[in-house]
């Protein structure tokens, strides 16, 4: 199983939507694929399944692990796709934690998705590289990192280099598929000119080619809590986030 | 680039980051492992008395110095003559300032590097007289130093893993201009109850890899002490009666 955190270390840069989207593409491409909501903060859309009552999910799961797994596991209309909630995280603490045990944690809850035959797992992650989400990071295999394509935004880019190489040190398996350029506005020269610096900075391996521009169907689509793809007139986005599955399809490809 | 992101970000440095992310000897030179089942490293650390310094052990050390210094002159970080260059470390995430209490440990604000050896003694019998302060009033469980090829010098941890997880670390954090971006800080947690503190400081000998097994992160101030102390210890100079 693969499994891809969609992270950053700002708030509000499009990893929810980039998760569900993904998570989506990937699912319709026929692959068994579980999108696991670990934000506390966050909402990844549950009005894809029948179900609307608070759910059980990822962090009861981190503070007891005997919960079934099979309580967490939300089924959606579609499918090859299936979502964990993000549950009550009311005792995790998120800055610290004793890093042992969540890790151990979150690498059983892994395993134990992969034996039901998941084959991706796309893990929403709350803003910031650490507590929970650096132990998530510490058991994935692929790292996608949402950067909204403004000039503000590209400050950060240094402290997140070396926050990935100190990742990278304690995961060395940790494929980082690189950042993901959101809310694009290519008829806004600060928008183009965010997209520039980065793609001058970085080497292409870390930058995805495709881009999500900035569109309100997105909007629309996170406020019910679906994947642009199940709304109407939703193809063309649907399609931006088949282009960067594939991108992803081919980066992971690469690296075994 | 445009000139607003360009006062932001150091271009170069993001470049050198991104590359240092991407070359392969992050894993494979460097053979760190972990796998399934990395959880921390604490167990296995020994935290041992250091083998008493013997005459061979002191040569050895000495070939090695000798070498890294050549290194460092030729990548031009030191100059033949020159003083040790300013730290090109840059203290980066402020660490949550948290005070162990452990018995004989002096509280941060209070923490003074010992006074600057001479050269008479032996560079190994300094940097153990300096481990001695590391491990009381610093509290560091224990140290290691190596040199910026990840060479033991002294090695109390007895873990060559952790030696390469410092000096990939201390790569990762290398000089820059810019002023205006904070980068990552120069620890990793290795256990439930230990941290490795990297802390690189430059020397006569090119760049010395300082790594501490600590229970809790050091303050900027208690690492700029230390790495003044190494940096002290290192470039001591011979005092002729
Ligand atoms: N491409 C886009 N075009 C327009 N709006 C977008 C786009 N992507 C995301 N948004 C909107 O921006 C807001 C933040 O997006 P999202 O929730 O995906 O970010 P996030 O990184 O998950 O935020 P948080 O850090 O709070 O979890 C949402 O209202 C979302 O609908
Ligand atoms: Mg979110």
């Amino acid at each position: 199983m693969i499994t891809i955190a969609v992270s950053s270390q700002k708030g509000g840069v499009g990893k929810t939507t980039a998760s569900i989207n993904l998570a989506h593409s990937f699912a319709r491409s026929g692959r068994k694929t579980l999108l696991v909501d670990a934000d506390p903060q966050g909402s990844v859309g549950l009005s894809l399944t029948r179900q609307s009552r608070v759910l059980p999910g990822f962090f009861d799961l981190m503070a007891d692990p005997v919960f079934p797994l099979e309580r967490l596991i939300v089924p959606t209309r579609l499918e090859t796709f299936s979502l964990v909630a993000c549950g009550q995280s009311s005792d995790y603490e998120l800055g610290g934690g004793s890093a042992g045990v969540t890790l151990h944690r979150v690498r059983e809850f892994l395993r134990s998705v992969a034996a039901r035959g998941f084959e991706i797992c796309i893990i929403d992650t709350a803003a910031g590289l650490f507590g929970a989400t650096a132990d998530i990071l510490t058991a994935s295999s692929a790292v996608m990192i949402p950067q909204q394509a403004e000039p503000l935004g590209i400050r950060s880019v240094p402290k997140l280099m070396s926050v990935l190489t100190r990742m990278k040190v304690v995961n060395p398996e940790l494929n980082i598929l690189g950042l993901l350029l959101t809310m694009m506005q290519p008829g806004l020269a600060e928008s183009r000119e965010a997209a520039q610096a980065l793609k001058d900075m970085l080497p292409s391996e870390l930058l995805f080619q495709t881009m999500v521009p900035r569109d309100d169907l997105f909007i629309r689509a996170s406020a019910r809590g679906l994947p642009v793809g199940a709304m109407e007139n939703g193809a063309g986005a649907m399609a931006v986030f088949d282009r960067i599955r594939m991108e992803v399809e081919g980066k992971l490809a690469k690296d075994n | 680039m445009s000139d607003v992101i360009k006062a932001w970000v150091d271009e170069g440095e993001v470049k050198r980051l991104a590359e240092a992310l991407l070359s392969r000897p992050i894993l494979g030179e460097v053979e760190v492992k972990y796998g399934d089942n990395f959880e921390g490293f604490a167990e296995g650390i020994p935290s041992q008395e250091a083998a008493p310094v013997n005459e061979i052990r002191a040569r050895e050390a000495a070939s090695v110095l000798r070498k890294a210094r050549e290194e460092a002159m030729h990548g031009g970080s030191v100059r033949p003559g020159q003083q040790a260059p300013a730290s090109p470390f840059r203290r980066v995430t402020p660490t949550p300032a948290e005070t162990s209490k452990g018995a004989g440990i002096t509280p941060a604000a209070e923490l003074k590097r010992p006074g600057a050896p001479n050269g008479n003694e032996p560079l190994l019998k300094r940097m153990q007289t300096f481990g001695e302060w590391l491990k009381g009033p610093v509290g560091a469980q224990s140290y290691f130093i190596s040199t910026r090829n990840g060479q033991p010098l002294l090695d109390e941890v007895k873990n060559p893993k952790l030696v390469q997880v410092a000096r990939t670390l201390a790569k990762a954090s290398r000089p820059s201009r810019s002023k205006t971006e904070e980068m990552g800080s120069l620890h990793v947690r290795i256990g439930e109850h230990s941290i490795l503190e990297v802390i690189p400081a430059p020397s006569q000998y090119g760049i010395l890899i300082l790594g501490l097994v600590v229970e809790h992160s050091l303050e900027d101030t208690v690492i700029r002490e230390i790495r003044l102390g190494l940096q002290e210890v290192a470039d001591a100079r011979l005092i002729r009666p």
